[in-house]
């Protein structure tokens, strides 16, 4: 029971910093019709990023490093929004479904490479944020992931805030829910992809960012977690933020268990991601909704 | 050809899209389909071709029972549809518009047969001259002659028109009337959706009302104008949508 | 018959003749090196031609033919190092598993709309790596796999291998071609420019997507097979996603409509990795972003338009640089007005 106990309560830390990036995915999904397919890449950037703006900048606040980080990564998103994403809502590009799927891959193909150019194949690992580990009586957290976890919730927690009670938040459900008569009411669609672009891909360079202490950086660092992302939204129901919160932490739980119960435990971490495909196969067989799937009119 | 729809339900997130809706139509019926907006016109299509499965009621075609089946084996059973919005194969030429469903409903048919089949046809609707054009480089008009063009192709016994009229000008207007005519007289039936009423009027000679899902009257033309609850139905509502 | 248009019949013909002579001269000219790496572009071209098949034709995007290939590979090389299977048996064998893997997930996934099957497929595909790396007692993980030489161990020229890949490039070419212009082919064009009026036109959507799918994973699974036996030692770092990058960048820089236009990109750009070599990790980002810029600003891709401007033959329409949507639907409008 105490195994039980200490495996959920892991599931659970980690679950939450999954949901953070997943809603990053969710949010661009929701407005935008787009899935990013760079997601682990913006992931990958804000672990840089946060490492390069530590060693630069000594005595730096690791906080702050990640914060900025994530806004650099927003400044980036937003180019590429630009300069890419909108000509597909402008008509200026055929077939934007199967050009999606396509430009976002590109992108994630080009950052891949241009990391590994720039950066090498070595792993980089910022300093920690706390040493050592916490013991919450049923189990003992690393104090970085404990954190991560923390800022996570407090993250998700501010964005909801920003989506229920902010103008902007407004805006953004209107065009998620109808993009037509947003835009008679004054709202401009085309900015509101812009910001939700920019404000998921900052969220998936947070969590790159709050995890790089734990996990060290390196080029294909994203791809396991840009999967999961993956698999949570599937199983939330594609475009529900509530959906995939929870389906973080289900995923999160799910993982832990797996990995906690598993025969052989150096292959229960092998196979931990790979129970997630499995979630993935299931839901499309029994509830292809997903769910928390919201009917789209 | 006969086709039942029995007590058919369809709803959407607890919207009663259609309620109830039992119908027969017979061989050589020419059926006008109107309703105010919402009334759940295009949905009773969608429903029928196999676009959506109903939540309760059954349709059987020539006594056998056709819920569920998917949309291909619909066509195959002889029962053709258009769409609201022309959907022709945009990058793909005319003639390859008319080989797809010529070819998909019939394992045996020769594409040489086909393409004899399909330039009669495209004659016919004066698309002959574009055949070897995309059809993206069609304008709208002939797009939504290709897609009558098609329709003949999968040799139906009842056709489906979702808006046949919406945005033509009078002398395609003339061409569709022509052609449904045309159709009609080899027997098959047509079942049209259409918020154009002088043309509804003129070409049904049965005309079924539906109203938020279910059947407000069905009846010849001359009586479903002068019923006071079809007139109530409308009144108030913007028809010319 | 002239079904598709893009080149006229006879130049056609002529063109792909003097190329396949050119390809069958070629190591008369080529020094053992440059035998290697026209061995290895025309798997990439294998590999950039029948994702093509996949996604330019029936729209279908798969991140997951770099697993087929490798179950292609493994297989064989597994079989060859178990049970002493020969390598012909063997690829055989990995062909058909990769079938039955594309039949598992096709069936399963592709009754959905197309994203589902790239999130699936990048999802399967990395996994597969994970477990390949981690069951490194059967697999022998990083450390890498060694797999019998197709003609074994005393033949150490490269001849008969460039002419063996050579000779299944083309052979599933042709495959590939009489399918693309089958009936099969136009059903798949059908359900890429709008699946729901192809099953309002009678095509089981599901039916010749599956179909394609097998198909083309099968193809990927062969190439893999004769991959392995000819490089004689597999990792998994064969499937990482940027080894799918690559393909993919292949297909599209070439023009994914076209599967001889994807197998020129496949072998133009594993031969210009290879010129490019001095400029290491930078080359892909060459790539990475010439991918890209192709898929904003010519969705042709690069070789399609060359070849259409060499017969002069691009259809009107395809020239037409407006998204003729907006165009129909203006049109309605004014008709209405």
């Amino acid at each position: 029971m105490q195994y039980f106990m200490a495996l959920a309560t892991t599931g659970l830390i980690m679950g939450i910093i999954y949901a953070l990036m997943a809603l990053g995915l969710t949010l661009i999904f929701s407005i935008l019709n787009v899935i990013n397919f760079a997601h682990g890449e913006f992931y990958m950037l804000g672990g840089y990023f946060s490492y390069f703006l530590l060693t630069w900048f000594t005595g730096l606040n690791p906080f702050i490093a990640v914060l900025v980080s994530g806004l650099m990564v927003a400044l980036i998103g937003l180019i590429f929004e630009y300069f890419f994403l909108r000509p597909m809502h402008l008509g200026r590009i055929e077939r934007p479904p199967e050009y999606a799927v396509l430009i976002t891959f590109g992108l994630s193909f080009f950052l891949q490479n241009l990391a590994l150019a720039v950066f090498g194949p070595y792993p980089h690992r910022p300093p920690s944020f706390f040493s050592g580990a916490v013991d919450l009586g049923i189990t003992r957290v690393s104090a970085d992931r404990l954190t991560a976890s923390v800022l996570s919730l407090v993250l998700m927690a501010l964005l909801l805030l920003l989506i229920n009670k902010t103008w902007i938040g407004k805006a953004l459900q209107a065009v998620s829910q109808n993009k037509d008569a947003a835009a008679v009411v004054g709202i401009n669609p085309l900015r509101m992809n812009t910001i939700a672009f920019a404000l998921g891909v900052g969220l998936a360079s947070i969590a790159g960012a709050l995890l790089a202490p734990s996990f060290s950086i390196v080029p294909d660092v994203g791809a396991v977690p840009s999967i999961r992302s993956y698999v949570i939204i599937v199983l939330g129901g594609m475009g529900s933020l509530p959906g995939s919160i929870l389906g973080g932490i289900l995923i999160g739980l799910v993982e832990s268990f797996g990995a906690g119960y598993f025969p052989d435990p150096s292959r229960g971490l092998t196979y931990k991601t790979a129970f997630g495909l499995v979630i993935f196969a299931l839901v499309l067989l029994f509830k292809p909704t997903g769910f928390f799937g919201r009917r789209r009119s | 050809m006969k086709l039942e729809t029995q007590a058919i339900t369809k709803n959407f997130g607890g919207i009663q899209a259609l309620n109830g809706i039992s119908l027969t139509i017979a061989d050589n019926e020419l059926v006008g389909i109107i309703g105010p907006n919402g009334a759940g016109k295009t949905t009773f299509v969608n429903t029928i071709t196999g676009f959506h499965s109903p939540d309760k009621g059954r349709l059987i075609l020539n006594g056998e029972d056709i819920t569920g089946l998917k949309p291909n084996e619909i066509t195959r059973r002889g029962i053709g549809r258009t769409f609201q919005v022309t959907r022709a194969f945009r990058r793909m030429t005319v003639m390859e518009n008319m080989l797809v469903p010529a070819l998909a409903v019939s394992r045996d048919r020769s594409r040489m047969e086909a393409k004899e089949q399909a330039r009669k046809v495209l004659d016919f609707l004066t698309l002959d001259h574009l055949r070897n054009d995309y059809a993206r480089s069609l304008s709208g008009g002939q797009q939504k002659l290709l897609e009558l063009a098609q329709l003949l192709m999968t040799d139906p016994d009842l056709l489906f028109l979702d808006e046949p009229f919406a945005g033509v000008h009078p002398k395609l207007m003339e061409t569709i009337f022509e052609y449904i005519n045309m159709v009609h007289a080899q027997g098959k039936s047509f079942i049209i959706i259409s918020h154009d009423m002088p043309s509804i009027f003129a070409l049904s000679k049965r005309l079924i009302v539906l109203n938020y899902g279910e059947v407000l009257a069905d009846d010849t033309p001359d009586i479903v104008k002068d019923d006071p609850r079809v007139i109530e139905a409308y009144l108030g509502e913007d028809d010319d949508d | 018959m002239k079904i598709n248009r893009r080149f006229p019949f006879q130049a056609k013909w002529i063109l792909a003749g003097v190329a396949l002579v050119v390809a069958l001269l070629a190591p008369l000219a080529l020094e053992s090196y440059w035998l290697h790496v026209f061995i290895i572009a025309y798997f990439y071209a294998l590999l950039a031609s029948s994702w093509a098949l996949l996604a330019g034709y029936a729209g279908q995007f798969s991140f997951g033919h770099m697993a087929f290939m490798a179950i292609g590979g493994y297989t064989s090389g597994l079989l060859g190092r178990y049970f002493n299977t020969p390598p012909l048996l063997g690829i055989l064998l990995g062909t058909l598993l990769a079938g039955i893997t594309g039949l598992t997930i096709g069936g399963l996934v592709l009754r959905f709309k197309a994203s589902y099957l790239a999130l699936f497929t990048i999802a399967f595909s990395e996994i597969l790596r994970m477990v390949i790396k981690g069951e490194s007692g059967i697999t022998r993980g990083d450390q890498g796999l060694s797999v019998a030489p197709l003609f074994g161990t005393e033949v150490i020229s490269r001849l008969p291998y460039y002419y063996t890949m050579l000779a299944v490039l083309v052979i599933c070419l042709i495959l590939m071609y009489w399918l693309a212009n089958s009936r099969v082919g136009l059903f798949l064009r059908a359900i890429r420019e709008d699946e729901e009026a192809a099953a309002a036109r009678g095509v089981d959507v599901v039916k010749f997507k599956v179909l394609t799918f097998v198909v083309t994973s099968m193809i990927a699974g062969l190439a893999g097979g004769f991959f392995a036996h000819y490089i004689t030692i597999l990792t998994p770092n064969i499937l990482i996603i940027p080894q799918m990058g690559l393909v993919i960048a292949m297909a599209i820089i070439g023009g994914v409509e076209s599967l001889i236009a994807a197998a020129v990109g496949g072998v133009i750009i594993q031969i210009s990795l290879e010129w490019l070599r001095q400029f290491e990790a930078w080359r892909l980002v060459i790539f990475g972003a010439l991918l890209i810029l192709t898929l904003r600003f010519a969705r042709d891709g690069l070789v399609t338009p060359l070849l259409q401007r060499i017969f002069g033959t691009a259809p009107k329409a395809e020239l037409r640089t407006d998204v003729s949507s907006n165009a129909a639907k203006e049109e309605v409008n004014l008709d209405e007005a």
